[in-house]
């Protein structure tokens, strides 16, 4: 420090000598070289230091921040939309498929209302719709221009290009995916719907959304003002994955057929809704699954609410009849009677309080167990079941399937009802036995009848056969659980007795298909309404299978209150000749060939 | 200029000629010539010229090279939407393929063509040629509406000759399974009924 200032000293006081002894104006000190050299690098080292914080400032604090920001400039992030999976028929028919389609919308602002009416008649055969729906909306009515007003959608992407090349101020194009479901209402309730967003909504959209739902990827390009790619530019691309095809064991043809069998029954009779399911009892998938009146997964919100569910699995009724094949199924495993077994039939039977009573009146009768189910007698039933009792009746009813969930997997699906053996109140050990006082599902009906059609293997129902990747090979779904539920001799003689069903003494005649064998049952049931909470109406079925002496196919068919007919052999037995007919054909499955044994229904 | 300069000075063309021609008196009193300068600069010219097309060169090389790319990068657009088209032209096709072979689509046009859905199937047994089933015309619908086509053929009576066309099945596949007719097949290929699948 000392020395320092001592030089400083030195150094400094030695100028201010000079100018004393030669005294000159003020303004040549001005011109002391040294002086204005120190003052001059002052000044530019003061600039450019203010210069070198900048620089250090722009390029090494902030320097990222500004590099962003350029990049953000140019670079252009893409999003690629990952396709979604389609959904297939047993053979690989598209029954939805996801493809790209356009929207048109207006820019009311852009648009003078002078020019609507020649806009309109522009666009109008280009879009498919009239000149006078489409002018309204290109202009303001009294309110703020509405700058995005959709005149049409689901436009093919040429019929968007088309549109787009007529230039017209105000009209714009924008993509768009679209589900389509080529064949209409076909399986609709299956299928479900996937919403505007891309969201699923009901059925297989949704439940299976994991798999046929695939990644987004996106392209990162840097690009001129053009908005063409810098050819040197910075290029990164992550591909999309796309969604994986789902494979149902539905058969488009069959759906078709069963769907359009139904919908002509339910208008012809009068009924509220009726349910159709096809199904192979040897492998448990179900082949059609159909309802009516459906939804267009197409057009979702034309249909009324009550008409979107999957009814099948949705709607529980109280199946009547039909439930009786247990009855029979426990009887026989427990040896508590033979198809033989001679009952003795009263006109009316009163327990419990009530009175109970046959379809149709009749005097004492002499029937064999077989003819009480070929002629479905109510009274009948009873006194059989009166020979197995409550609880073990009820096990039965539950290694059928009833009073759970089918095993399909659908989300939405119904259980039924059906209380415990010790819940049963005093009428219902009586009505149980004959289908009433239980709420069962169609699905759960039909799978009892195909355990019977399976040598009394209960295999458990599949509507998904599989999932198809990007290799394009089937990745089978797993097969199905089975489980047996009654022997093969019971099962015999239940298709025998049900085979009589369809002969001419039994209750379903129309039933019978040329040729074939046929054996099934039909079901008159009290349909409780719920809006009265009471008995209104009826429930008519039938279920059978085909061919009876070995059975390929089953087909079960509902319908909710019919009013023209109103028994299961008048109103539900010819949907399920149609129905069957048509399945065996299409199945490629020939007639046996043999002869029904015959089954003597009265006793002597 | 050069023409002038007879010595080792002309190897320096672009040599300052201020020096040759105030040389030459000189050396013509002394007696001297001039030797070749062991230190002579190299010429300028030929190295600023390599230089300059050098620069050139590169200049038009990068020029070229940029246009090429951006030639390409054209390209690859106009490639690109064609690509696009395609693949639009491309679904459209599959689309309206999807569309026309639903199972309700396939019936209307079956019925607008004066089929009918085919009654109960028919069949016949190999071993003994025994008719199972019985034979029997399809039944009429309901009369169907009038398709107007000028110059199309008069339409079959539909279901009067059992055995033409049986089933009018409206399904999609083509009928490569010998169809179940009531027909008497010459050669029947199927084998006996009960051990077909």
């Amino acid at each position: 420090m000392r020395p320092r200032r001592a030089t400083a000293a030195a150094i400094l006081p030695q100028p201010r000598p000079q100018p004393r002894p030669q005294p000159r104006p003020p303004s040549t000190t001005l011109g002391s070289p040294g002086r204005r050299l120190t003052a001059g690098l002052l000044g530019v080292g003061m600039l450019l230091s203010v210069l070198g914080a900048r620089l250090v400032e722009l390029q090494g604090l902030d320097g990222s921040a500004y590099a962003a920001r350029a990049a953000k400039q140019r670079e252009r992030t893409v999003e690629l939309i990952a396709a979604r999976g389609a959904i297939l028929d047993r053979n690989g028919a598209a029954l939805a498929m996801s493809v790209d389609a356009r929207l048109v919308f207006a820019d009311q602002l852009l648009i003078r209302p002078a020019d609507a009416l020649s806009v309109a008649a522009e666009l109008g055969p280009l879009l498919g719709l009239p000149v006078a729906t489409l002018a309204p909306k290109l202009v303001a009515h009294g309110r703020k221009d509405n700058r995005y007003v959709v005149l049409a959608r689901g436009l093919t992407p040429s019929a968007g290009r088309r549109v787009a090349e007529l230039k017209v101020p105000g009209i714009g194009v924008a993509a768009e995916p679209r589900r389509l479901y080529p064949n209409g209402n076909l399986a609709g309730n299956l299928l479900g719907w996937v919403g505007r967003d891309g969201v699923a909504h009901a059925g297989f959209e949704r439940w299976q959304r994991a798999l046929l739902t695939g990644r987004n990827g996106e392209l990162v390009a840097e690009v001129g003002h053009n908005g063409r790619p810098i050819p040197s530019g910075q290029h990164l691309e992550r591909d999309p994955v796309p969604g994986q095809d789902l494979q149902l064991t539905i058969d488009r043809d069959i759906q078709w057929k069963a769907q359009q069998a139904i919908a002509a029954q339910v208008t012809a009779t009068g009924a509220v809704n009726g349910s159709v399911i096809v199904m192979d009892p040897h492998t448990g998938e179900v082949l059609a699954m159909a309802t009516a009146p459906t939804v267009d997964p197409n057009d979702p919100a034309a249909a009324p609410f009550d008409d979107r569910w999957n009814r099948p699995l949705t709607d529980v009724y109280e199946p009547g009849s039909v439930n009786k094949v247990i009855t029979a199924a426990a009887g026989l495993e427990l040896n508590a009677f033979n198809p033989q077994t001679p009952f003795t039939i009263p006109p009316t039977l009163r327990l419990a309080g009530k009175t109970f009573h046959d379809a149709e009146t009749h005097g004492v009768e002499r029937l064999t167990f077989a003819g009480v189910l070929a002629k479905s007698s109510n009274i009948g039933t009873i006194l059989a079941s009166q020979r197995i009792g409550a609880q073990r009746l009820y096990g039965f009813l539950r290694s059928f399937g009833f009073g759970q969930p089918s095993g399909l997997g659908l989300p939405g699906e119904s259980r039924g009802i059906l209380p415990p053996a010790d819940q049963w109140n005093g009428t219902q050990q009586y009505t149980i036995p004959f289908g009433q006082g239980l709420s069962v599902t169609a699905m759960q009906v039909a799978s009892v009848y195909a355990t019977v059609a399976n040598d009394g293997v209960r295999v458990t129902p599949t509507l998904v056969r599989g999932s198809i990747g990007a290799n394009g090979e089937l990745r089978p779904a797993a097969p199905p659980s089975s489980r047996r539920v009654i022997s093969v001799r019971t099962a015999r003689q239940l298709r025998d007795m049900l085979e009589a069903v369809t002969g001419v003494e039994g209750t379903a005649p129309k039933a019978r298909i040329a040729g074939y064998r046929v054996a099934g049952k039909t079901g008159t049931a009290q349909r409780v309404d719920s809006a009265c909470h009471c008995y209104r109406g009826y429930t008519a079925s039938f279920v059978g299978f085909a061919p009876a002496d070995r059975p390929q196919l089953l087909v079960a068919v509902v319908l909710q209150n019919p009013v023209r007919g109103h028994f299961g052999g008048s109103v539900a037995a010819p949907v399920f000749h149609d129905v069957m007919t048509f399945a065996l054909e299409t199945r490629e499955i020939p007639p046996t060939g043999t002869r029904p044994p015959v089954v003597r229904l009265t006793d002597p | 200029m050069s023409a002038a300069i007879s010595t080792g000075a002309a190897q320096a063309p672009g040599a300052p000629d201020r020096a040759g021609t105030r040389a030459r008196p000189a050396a013509a009193r002394l007696g001297l010539r001039l030797v070749p300068g062991s230190s002579s600069r190299p010429a300028r010219a030929p190295f600023v010229l390599a230089v300059l097309t050098l620069l050139a060169g590169g200049l038009i090389g990068l020029l070229l090279l940029n246009t090429v790319l951006a030639q390409d990068a054209f390209r690859l657009h106009d490639l690109q939407r064609t690509t696009a088209l395609l693949t639009d032209s491309e679904q459209e096709l599959q689309q309206e393929l999807a569309l026309a072979q639903s199972p309700a689509e396939l019936a209307r046009r079956a019925t607008a063509l004066g089929m009918v859905p085919g009654g109960d199937v028919t069949f016949r047994r190999l071993p003994d040629g025994r008719v199972v089933g019985q034979v029997a015309p399809a039944p009429l619908p309901p009369p169907p509406a009038p398709v107007a086509k000028p110059g199309a053929k008069p339409t079959a009576k539909p279901g009067a000759k059992p055995g033409t066309k049986p089933t009018a099945k409206p399904a999609t596949r083509p009928p490569t399974r010998p169809a179940p007719t009531a027909k008497p097949t010459t050669k029947p290929t199927a084998p006996a009924p009960g051990g077909h699948r």
